[in-house]
């Protein structure tokens, strides 16, 4: 060995760190370029949505990512929460495990299951038309050294599917065959994306919470259309709703869904 | 009596820099070091955070230890020419490993990007391949310490040729 071996090795090694500085330095600049260029954008699926026999709503939703990077983005994860205005989880999807070549575009498609029936603490979604908070999670892996998490939260329009559902009760009146009715009024609009078909049952409530009687609202609605009729609810003798409670329920066939109560003045 | 290898005279061929020349040196080293190791991450990470963008790193053991890499590397120009230099070499390496250790501990970086839309990044990984520099350069400075030991005095040809 040359005397001076030991010392040109070394600095070989310290010319080999320099340079291995330099292509990590010049890589991780691509890299946050190749990320910048990453595109993602969202369109609902609206020919898709529907409510289930089993009362559940399903929404769609499309995202779009294109990469015209130099690095590949593998793998890409997509999960996806709604939630009520007052933070009540009202459903969450997940999409399938997808990677992304450098150059490429992929859409996820995102099915968004809500249990209707499974919303009681949320049921005012059900009457009211207003902006669901949307949260969307992209989990990826970019040139396999970097990980993002892209988080977007994004509001969305709801259309209520009874949306300013009203009850209005007259006052108790004699009706055939001797017996008490009070004729109710139920009307509302169906602002969601699906047809409303089943049986809406009224049933009124005294104040001291005893049902004075109820009866059956056959209810065909289009999308966006107004519906209102009046039936006559049949009363126990000495049961006087006034100033109690008109609960409305949606009775399909496989569920019942409760709207939420409407007072009697 | 023999000189000790440590010790051993400058050869004939090399022209060793005077003390108050290596430590003027040395203390112009400090300044893009400093810049380097303490003001960058510190500066950066609140100029960032100016517009939201916050990172997980801890900003004090960063600069405590970017201060002492500071500190070794002028010391490490300064002794440049003595058996020392590849020691202080592979000290500073190790420092550098435990400096991008406490960097991964926090590599995340999450940026608001408005409208709802915020994107957490994590650069660890990037961080555990630049450990592969520091490495490299603790190999060198046993090597270089190794040859000093075994070659008294070559270094110096290589490092300060007469010209």
């Amino acid at each position: 060995m040359v005397a001076s071996g030991p010392y040109r090795a070394a600095r070989r090694l310290r010319q080999l760190a320099l340079v291995a500085a330099v292509v990590l330095v010049a890589f991780v600049g691509t890299l946050a370029y190749s990320a910048s260029q990453i595109r993602p954008s969202s369109t609902l699926d609206t020919a898709h949505e529907a409510l289930l026999a089993n009362g559940t709503l399903v929404l769609g939703a499309f995202l779009n990512i294109s990469n015209p990077g130099p690095f590949p983005v593998d793998p890409v994860d997509v999960s996806a929460s709604v939630y009520a205005p007052d933070g009540t989880p009202l459903a969450n999807a997940r999409g399938a495990n997808v990677a992304i070549g450098a150059g490429g575009t992929t859409t996820i498609h995102l099915r968004l299951y809500f249990p209707l029936e499974a919303l009681r603490s949320a049921s005012s979604i059900l009457t009211v038309s207003e902006n669901l908070t949307a949260v969307s999670l992209v989990n990826a892996t970019i040139g396999s050294l970097v990980s993002v998490v892209a988080e977007y939260d994004r509001n969305l329009s709801w259309g209520a599917p009874f949306d300013a559902l009203t009850v209005t009760v007259s006052a108790p009146a004699p009706g055939p065959n001797r017996t008490t009715v009070a004729n109710s009024t139920v009307s509302f609009t169906d602002q969601a994306a699906f047809p409303i078909a089943g049986n809406l049952v009224v049933t009124l409530v005294a104040t001291g919470g005893v049902a004075c009687g109820s009866a059956p609202v056959p209810a065909q609605v289009l999308r966006g259309a107004a519906f209102s009729r009046t039936v006559a609810v049949p009363l126990t003798a000495g049961c006087d709703p006034l100033g109690g409670t008109a609960d409305i329920s949606l009775h399909e066939p496989t569920f019942v869904l409760d709207l939420p109560s409407e007072p009697i003045p | 009596m023999s000189v000790p290898w440590w010790r051993a005279p400058v050869p004939a061929s090399a022209k060793v820099p005077s003390w108050p020349r290596r430590l003027v040196v040395a203390g112009l080293t400090t300044v893009p070091l400093l810049v380097v190791f303490v003001l960058l991450p510190y500066g950066a990470t609140q100029y960032l955070a100016g517009y939201g963008v916050t990172s997980g790193l801890a900003l004090l053991s960063i600069s405590a230890i970017g201060v002492v890499l500071t500190a070794l590397g002028a010391v490490r120009v300064a002794v440049r020419p003595t058996w020392m230099y590849g020691p202080l070499l592979s000290a500073s390496a190790l420092l550098v490993v435990v400096y991008l250790l406490v960097i991964f501990e926090g590599s995340t970086i999450t940026v608001p990007l408005g409208g709802g839309f915020r994107i957490t990044i994590g650069y660890g990984s990037i961080v555990l391949a630049a450990l592969t520099i520091p490495a490299l350069y603790a190999l060198a400075g046993a090597m270089t310490f190794a040859g000093d030991a075994r070659y008294p005095g070559e270094r110096l040809r290589l490092d300060y040729p007469r010209r």
